[in-house]
């Protein structure tokens, strides 16, 4: 059987050309730090700030159908 | 490698005396440079409790040792002296050109002594120096300034370090600039050259500087053109500057808005870097040989306002500070804004948050129009912005008293105790909300010159396993993660070390944005590049403890002054938590953390845990013996 899949969205807002799909479909009980490792992120994920639905992100987190994942600059200083 | 580009020029301007003292080479390498040459000579020459306005007072604008070198992110100039909007030792660096054209100059320093009896400024010319009269230059704006300069000395390329009316007018937040674009920024220098009576100083020099290995230059310098560009640090620095964070705060519900009442602004995303770039900006601009050229020059040309690109553009401080803090998001309205502070050099961060507290008192019935000139002021309401600017750089009506900052400006107005005080140390805290990351918010309390944002790199660069701060700047010997928001012993190592390291940056002159885990370049590269251009065989670990002199020399400097470590605190918003966006009702700092960590820290520096005053054993293994005080 299939694994199941859940489609979670995607807001790039890092600014750059190379920009992100809008939605993906992924496994079932991907954790958030599996999940932005498949991702086309120049340096790697710790280059960006990750927000979960709005919050900060934690790698370990399972996703879930329709959650939304921004990809933002890194806070780093001014 | 002996140089004589590292010669101190002093100048007395009571007298019109210039005098050339040449630092041995062992003060040249256990100083370096900025901070470092110039707090010895403080320590030594200038009394303490000086009045920071008056003519005792010291300015020290200096290079370091390898400025001037063809090196990537290493322009900056160094500006010192006794801080009129702290009263503690102040200390502001900015980008350009100057340094390195007063290194081809010959010299490494200026110690400017005195005050002069009418307005002058200082031409340097491939190592002739003059004071000249500037009576015909009081009064203008530094457009017109540098033109007439350049026009009169019949050379059309002298870099020219100067104040605008801001400085004149003794508002203790005026800066200093260079090019008209690059700002010394902070702790109100500008009118410590305006109290000389001293206008600018203006340096040709044709000459290239001694460098031990030009080639070695000449690689680290293509390498971050070619493959540091295209690291992610470099390339966004590259392409947006440093605007993409105000999405990022606007997203995590961090933006200081309101006066930091709020985190999220609703006019978020008309100051976007997205939106700025679609509507004020054109091309980047960069610094002397830097080929990361991450600055924006903004340009408008509508029906209501009309900015000129040679004063630079709003970066995300100004636009945080004159935007978000007050609720204006008019993109057009903000690079105005940004180019009246930069004609007049008047510090933007400062600016800001004076008229934010203002708002916040206005609106909370504390203040009203009669107080206030007549004036609505409210934020979001635009239409005061301008003329604010223009009152506090004149020092008309109210705006006499806010040219003091708004510390100075609560307690004028009897409201100093009202809890939305957002400065330390006297200096307004710039737009990065210590409650997302506490080791800005270490950084803020600790901080010599009160509050700043670039005096260590930030907690989220080491937050993860794979960010910058661990995956690249391991030479620093963080090699675990640390959580943005832990107030640990891991957090306090972690930003003593990362203090030692921008100290160091900024000795040298190297500009923050360049090197790991803020910018491309790696540190191993630095310590390649300082080796390169001065030829010697130096350590990090030797590098570090440079940096670490200075601290203690500044925290010594700034207890002469009466600074205790009731002065090392955040402002009492820290502690509370967001009101709305996605981090409402969380995020407020523990108090009882915070001084545990401040405590830690002290211990960590060598310093005694309940004076935060040196230990001398520490001063001691520094070398610093001298400035032991014996009882
Ligand atoms: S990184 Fe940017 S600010 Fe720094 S020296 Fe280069 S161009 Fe100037």
């Amino acid at each position: 059987m299939a694994a199941q899949k859940i489609r979670v969205k995607i807001r790039d807002q890092r600014g750059r050309k190379d920009s992100l799909p809008e939605a993906l479909q992924i496994p079932k009980d991907t954790k958030l730090g599996d999940f932005l490792e498949t991702l086309p992120l120049p340096g790697g994920p710790g280059y960006y700030t990750v927000l979960q639905n709005g919050r900060m992100g934690k790698r370990m987190d399972i996703l879930r159908e329709g959650d939304e994942i921004s990809i933002l600059p890194l806070s780093v200083g001014g | 490698m002996e140089t004589s580009e590292n010669k101190f020029l002093f100048i007395d301007l009571t007298n019109s005396k210039t005098w050339i003292e040449e630092p041995d080479q062992i003060f040249c390498r256990t100083f370096l440079g900025g901070r470092g040459w110039a707090l010895p000579y403080f320590l030594k020459n200038l009394k303490p409790r000086t009045d920071p306005l008056g003519p005792e007072n010291i300015l020290a604008v200096t290079t370091s040792v390898i400025s001037g070198a063809r090196g990537p992110a290493m322009p900056r100039v160094i500006v010192c002296a006794k801080s009129p909007l702290t009263g503690a030792f102040g200390e502001s660096e900015a980008g350009g050109y100057w340094a390195p054209e007063l290194k081809k100059a010959g010299f490494g320093a200026i110690f400017v002594l005195g005050k002069a009896a009418e307005p002058v400024y200082i031409w340097i010319n491939d190592g002739q120096v003059e004071i000249k009269n500037a009576s015909h230059l009081w009064g203008l704006e530094t457009g017109e300034t540098q033109d007439l300069i350049r026009s009169e000395l019949g050379e059309s390329r002298a870099r020219v370090l100067q104040i605008g009316p801001a400085g004149e007018n003794g508002v203790l937040y005026a800066n200093i600039v260079n090019e008209l674009a690059h700002f010394n920024g902070r702790n109100g220098l500008g009118a410590v050259m305006g109290s000389k009576n001293l206008k600018a100083i203006v340096v040709r020099g044709k000459k290239e500087v001694t460098v031990a290995d030009p080639e070695k230059v000449k690689e680290i310098n293509s390498w971050t053109a070619k493959e540091g560009l295209q690291k992610p640090l470099g390339e966004i620095l590259h392409r947006h500057g440093t605007l993409p964070l105000v999405r990022t705060f606007q997203e995590m519900g961090a933006l200081p808005t309101r006066n930091w009442t709020r985190g999220v602004f609703q006019g978020g995303e008309e100051i976007s870097a997205e939106n700025l770039h679609k509507t004020i900006y054109i091309e980047p601009k960069g610094c002397f040989s830097c080929p990361i050229r991450c600055k924006r020059r903004a340009r408008v040309d509508n029906d209501d306002f009309h900015v000129d690109p040679r004063f630079g553009g709003p970066e995300y401080e100004t636009i945080g500070a004159l935007g978000s803090i007050l609720e204006i998001s008019d993109p057009y309205l903000l690079a105005k804004a940004n180019e009246m502070c930069n004609r007049y050099a008047v510090d933007t961060i400062s600016l800001g948050m004076t008229i934010g507290w203002l708002m916040e008192a206005f609106e909370k019935g504390l203040v009203d129009r009669d107080d206030c000139d007549g004036l609505d002021i409210k934020f979001g309401n635009g239409e005061v912005l301008l003329p604010l600017i223009e009152k506090i750089v004149f020092k008309e009506g109210l705006g006499e008293k806010m040219a003091r900052g708004s510390k100075r400006l609560a307690r004028e107005l009897g409201l100093e105790d009202q809890g939305f005080l957002m400065e330390v140390k006297g200096q307004e805290v710039p737009m990065h909300d210590p409650r997302v990351k506490t080791g800005v918010g270490l950084q803020y309390a600790l901080s010599d010159y009160g509050a700043d944002h670039i005096v260590a790199p930030h907690d989220t660069v080491f937050a993860t396993e794979d960010g910058p701060g661990i995956k690249e700047a391991s030479a620093l010997g963080i090699f675990h993660p640390v959580d943005p928001l832990s107030l640990g012993p891991e957090k306090v190592r972690l930003f003593y070390y990362s203090d030692l390291f921008w100290s160091l940056i900024d000795m040298l002159g190297f500009c923050t944005f360049g090197f790991v885990p803020r910018g491309p370049i790696p540190l191993e590269m630095m310590v390649d590049l300082i080796k390169a251009v001065t030829g010697w065989p130096v350590s990090l670990w030797e590098l570090f403890k440079a940096a670490e002199r200075t601290i203690h020399l500044a925290r010594l400097f700034n207890i002469r002054e009466g600074f205790t470590i009731e002065d090392d605190r955040l402002p009492q918003r820290f502690f509370q938590n967001f009101k709305d966006g996605p981090l409402k009702g969380k995020g407020g700092i523990d108090q009882d953390q915070l001084k545990a960590a401040m405590r830690m820290r002290y211990i960590m520096m060598g310093w005694d845990p309940d004076t935060g005053q040196p230990l001398p054993e520490r001063l001691y293994e520094l070398g610093l013996g001298e400035f032991v005080k014996e009882d």
